[in-house]
This record gives structure tokens, C-alpha cells and sequence, in this order.
């Protein structure tokens, strides 16, 4: 994995999904961090990225739409995706799965992102 | 001309710096809080509040950035810090009360800095220490204050060969 790409309007929330990324050995990675929706889907069609770690609820565009709008573009077919949220929606959580996608609920922690990069890696992006 | 004045608070401030001294002969320094608070909306309604000390709040955000952080510049990520730990915690303990298969809905954290605001009558307060720190969790609305007192099933007793028989 070479570029993971966090997006969450807490700049704190973001230090600390850098800070575990880091306790996991992902020193090497380059981390790209953004504050809502449309800045990540700016940043995912400027550059490739291997992992998409996303906050739920942000402004201008949440991450359910996010997830949506990448989930229906081909280009970012191989991409993995990573939901952190701290409201439980069951409803919302079923959907995010059949996108592929792995769900933390916060707070983040190494162990629980180790998990979900884990099972991310069973699958072949959103497409798989 | 008149203008608004906080004397609850200049009350209670005088009264306890000067109680304390003269009673104790210690000296009491009014504690600046910064505070986190996120809306219950659903299922149950009610707030969540988070206080901590302006100075536990500068640590751990110089600490989690690892910076030297400065009272006037650094207020915005203060209250970031303070923000996201009231989310947090809010979000966890909603997780633990409500049923696994329920849905429930926060709203996003509002801060502030002095005097909490309270909105919804009585409230439940738990104090925690971090470090030599006091901070605080409040618990406002009534159908959150009543799992404090909720039923819940016994658990079952120990076989009967529990002691060896």
C-alpha cells in the first residue's frame, strides 16, 4: 500500500487515524488528509490512492455519498474503503457492506483498523 | 443604562476562594473549562457534555500533535480536540445503552469555553481524573437519567456443583 487517503472535517479525528496507521508500521505510506467529500473525490480523480479512510458525517459531502459516488465510478474500482462513524445506523451500515466496505466504530484504534485492513484485503476493492 | 452580569458565578467564585482561605488557609484558583456538547436526537432525547480543564486540553492536543500549542493561536484546535473526544465518547456511550439492532442519531459537537450551558432540567455528572486532572461527563434528559435505574435481568445462578459438591 503506498497512498491512503483520510478524509474527516476534525482535524484532530484525522491525527488520529494517522497516529494508528503509524503504530500499525505504515510510516512509509503517504497520508493525504482532506475535510469533506468533495475535497476527497477532488483528490481521488487528481492522483491514485490504495485505501480511502472516511468519516461519516463532514460538510459539503458526507461519506455515504462519498462512498456512493466512488462505488459508481469504474476508475476507482480497485480502491479500498474504510467508514469510521460514531452514530449506529444498521440500516446504513448493511448498505456500506455490500459496497465492500469495512466499518469502524470510533474510536478508531490500531487494533480495530488492523482488523478492517485485514478483511479489506480479502476482497479486491468495492468492485470485488 | 444596564448590562448583563453573570452574579450566580461571581457569587459562587467569591464564596468559595474566600470560604477555602479562611476556613482551610488554602488558596483556591476558579478553574476555565473547555466543553464539548452533542444532542441526543434519537432514539431517546437528551445531551451529552464533556468538561475538561483548559490546561488538560492544551496537553493533550500539544500531545496528540506534537507541537507546542499556544492559548491564543491554537484555540480553534482546541476546541477540535475537545470536539472530537465528546463525539466520541457520546457515540460510545449511545452504543452501550441502546440495542445493537437500533439505530440512534447524534448531533454534531458544539464547544465552548466557561460556563456549560444546561438545557434540559435535572443532570447526571461523573468525574474522572487524567493525569492529576478532573474532568466531568454530563448526562442531560430524562429518558437518559433513567438508565440509571433501569431493570435488568439477574444473572443466573452458579450451577449447583459450583463449590465442588
Amino acid at each position: 500500500m503506498n497512498r491512503i487517503l483520510v478524509a474527516d472535517d476534525s482535524g484532530t479525528a484525522r491525527m488520529f487515524t494517522r497516529r494508528c496507521l503509524e503504530v500499525l508500521g505504515y510510516k512509509e505510506v503517504e497520508v493525504v488528509e482532506v475535510a469533506n467529500g468533495v475535497d476527497a473525490l477532488s483528490e481521488l480523480n487528481r492522483q491514485p490512492f490504495d485505501l480511502l479512510i472516511t468519516d461519516i458525517t463532514m460538510p459539503l459531502m458526507d461519506g455515504m455519498e462519498l462512498v456512493k459516488t466512488v462505488a459508481g465510478e469504474a476508475q476507482f474500482k480497485e480502491l479500498k474503503m474504510i467508514v469510521v462513524s460514531s452514530a449506529g445506523n444498521p440500516a446504513r451500515e448493511h448498505e456500506l457492506a455490500e459496497y465492500g466496505v469495512q466499518i469502524i466504530a470510533k474510536p478508531i484504534s490500531p487494533a480495530k483498523l488492523s482488523k478492517a485492513l485485514q478483511a479489506n484485503q480479502q476482497t479486491d476493492g468495492w468492485g470485488g | 443604562m444596564e448590562k448583563k452580569a453573570n452574579i450566580l458565578s461571581n457569587a459562587v467564585t467569591k464564596a468559595v476562594v474566600e470560604s477555602l482561605e479562611n476556613m482551610v488557609f488554602m488558596a483556591v484558583v476558579p478553574m476555565r473549562l473547555i466543553w464539548g456538547k452533542v444532542q441526543i436526537l434519537t432514539p431517546y432525547r437528551g445531551a451529552i457534555t464533556v468538561a475538561f480543564p483548559e490546561k488538560l486540553v492544551y496537553s493533550i492536543t500539544g500531545d496528540l500533535h506534537s507541537q507546542d500549542v499556544n492559548s491564543e493561536t491554537n484555540k480553534a484546535l482546541f476546541m477540535d480536540t475537545v470536539a472530537e473526544m465528546t463525539n466520541t465518547i457520546a457515540g460510545r456511550v449511545m452504543s452501550m445503552i441502546v440495542p445493537e439492532d437500533e439505530e440512534y442519531e447524534i448531533s454534531l459537537p458544539k464547544t465552548g469555553m466557561g460556563d456549560i450551558e444546561y438545557e434540559q432540567g435535572s443532570c447526571y455528572i461523573q468525574h474522572f481524573e487524567i493525569e492529576g486532572s478532573m474532568y466531568a461527563v454530563m448526562v442531560e434528559g430524562s429518558d437518559l437519567l433513567a438508565f440509571r435505574h433501569k431493570n435488568v435481568p439477574e444473572p443466573p445462578p452458579p450451577p449447583a456443583d459450583a463449590w465442588g459438591a
